[in-house]
């Protein structure tokens, strides 16, 4: 006996009809799916060489990248040195980026020398005074890949408000590896 | 007359007729052997069907099964439940009930994010424009992230030193604009220019004096806009909830640049 729910699908009708039926039903769900992957989780995958050997770590072996599941809810508030957690990128929106926390508001940070486009032509140069201190709401983000990274030690210290997520887990090839915050020992003073 | 009826159904099966076609037996026709299904008592004495639904009745509780046999039938025989209502949409099942609420949660919250918002505002900053409280700002957050921006919009963001709190200030310089870091007026002090980075806009209060804005914090990112507000409003409880409502206009106009001809006019009157 089917139970009185079922009573309004459509048994018999033409295949467009049933067809039509079945999609409104389950096109209903993407709202709630979007939902979950903007506000509570999300898996993503990781892209470039920042994060290595953490993320990434095939880089240069070869064209795999690695799957992490990004949790979103109740981030901003929580943020703790050596996480590693996802943000706006600060001079382009729309692009969302990944890299570790090294530095809370109040820290003490020695920038590391980025390359950028001296009177000669390219050099290696630090932006930012050394010793400044992190503004109140922002945070100092490296990544782990001291060469080959994009990070603050390039356009500044992080508002929170820009981070949108945090990395706790890596799939690294069939292991799912939980992520712990590991501060790196460098020059950090803490406030 | 009723009892003769009652015989010939004995005798001679109501579905075999030579004026209707030979269908399934149908539970709605009278049987001798089972009362009438409309009638409240027959409840207990219908096939068990499992029912989820608690909020209906017991004589629409048999109407729907019976509706699910008719469609089985391929001739309509019975008229007594052609007229029945269909059960209502969405489902009754309160499971089911929970997640389509829930669904439609999640739908909404989307659209307060991503589409339109309202929501009160209060503070001195922007007072030649709005009051210190009692209005509330629609936001188009179609402009989130600082898409469709032009200068003079008023935006909402949040606040870079404090992302927990929600800002409403006007947009002065996009990306690449130069802007007055200081405050325009006879001081020199602070009479400095900034180009405005690839990414952040300068966003200034109207009232300059007590305005807690881009002259303080600096440039605020882009990934922190939340959206522009397209319309204010004073709700209050003697007036109605769009009392005061109008749109926001952009007072900037866009200026072609001085031709040649213009120029060397201008020249001539020094």
């Amino acid at each position: 006996m089917a139970p009185r729910w079922t009573s309004w699908i459509p048994k018999k009708g033409s295949f467009a009809r049933q067809f039509g039926h079945y999609l409104f039903r389950y096109a209903t769900w993407l709202p709630a799916f979007i939902w979950f992957n903007s506000y509570v989780a999300q898996v993503t995958l990781v892209n470039g060489p920042s994060m290595y050997p953490f993320l990434n770590r095939g880089y240069n072996e070869g064209l795999g990248r690695d799957w992490c599941l990004v949790w979103k809810a109740g981030v901003r508030e929580g943020l703790r040195r050596g996480e590693v957690v996802t943000f706006r990128n600060p001079t382009d929106p729309d692009k969302i980026v990944v890299k570790r926390v090294v530095g809370l508001e109040g820290d003490r940070i020695i920038p590391k020398p980025v390359a950028t486009w001296g009177t000669d032509g390219p050099t290696r140069k630090v932006l930012y005074p050394v010793g400044m201190v992190v503004p109140e709401g922002h945070v100092w983000v490296e990544g782990d890949n001291r060469d080959r990274s994009r990070d603050s030690n390039y356009y500044g210290p992080v508002s929170a408000g820009l981070v949108t997520g945090r990395v706790v887990y890596v799939l690294r090839g069939w292991r799912l590896v939980r992520v712990v915050p590991e501060v790196p020992g460098r020059g950090v003073v803490r406030a | 007359m009723s009892s003769l009826y009652r015989l010939r159904a004995i005798t001679r099966p109501h579905n075999l007729s030579p004026h209707r076609p030979l269908t399934r037996l149908s539970l709605t026709q009278p049987h001798p052997f089972r009362p009438s299904p409309t009638s409240p008592a027959q409840t207990n004495l219908s096939p068990p069907q499992k029912s989820y639904s608690t909020a209906t009745t017991s004589p629409e509780n048999t109407q729907p099964q019976h509706q699910h046999r008719q469609q089985n039938n391929h001739h309509d025989q019975n008229q007594q439940s052609q007229n029945e209502p269909t059960p209502p949409f969405p489902p009754l099942h309160p499971l089911r009930l929970l997640l389509s609420y829930l669904k439609l949660l999640a739908l909404a919250h989307l659209i307060w994010n991503n589409l339109l918002s309202l929501a009160p505002a209060q503070g001195p900053s922007m007072l030649a424009t709005y009051p210190i409280t009692g209005t509330w700002h629609l936001t188009s957050r179609l402009s989130r992230l600082g898409r469709n921006l032009s200068v003079g919009d008023i935006v909402t963001f949040t606040l870079p030193d404090r992302p927990s709190a929600i800002g409403v200030k006007r947009v002065i310089g996009l990306p690449g604009d130069y802007v007055l870091i200081g405050t325009p007026g006879p001081a020199a002090d602070d009479a400095l220019m900034l180009q405005v980075p690839e990414g952040h806009v300068y966003l200034v209060g109207d009232n300059l004096p007590a305005s807690n804005d881009s002259r303080i914090f600096g440039p605020v990112p882009l990934g922190l806009i939340r959206g522009k507000v397209i319309a204010s409003m004073e709700p209050s409880f003697t007036r109605g909830p769009f009392a005061n409502f109008e749109w926001v206009r952009n007072p900037m106009k866009k200026t072609e640049p001085p031709t040649r001809e213009e120029v060397l006019a201008a020249r001539d009157l020094e």
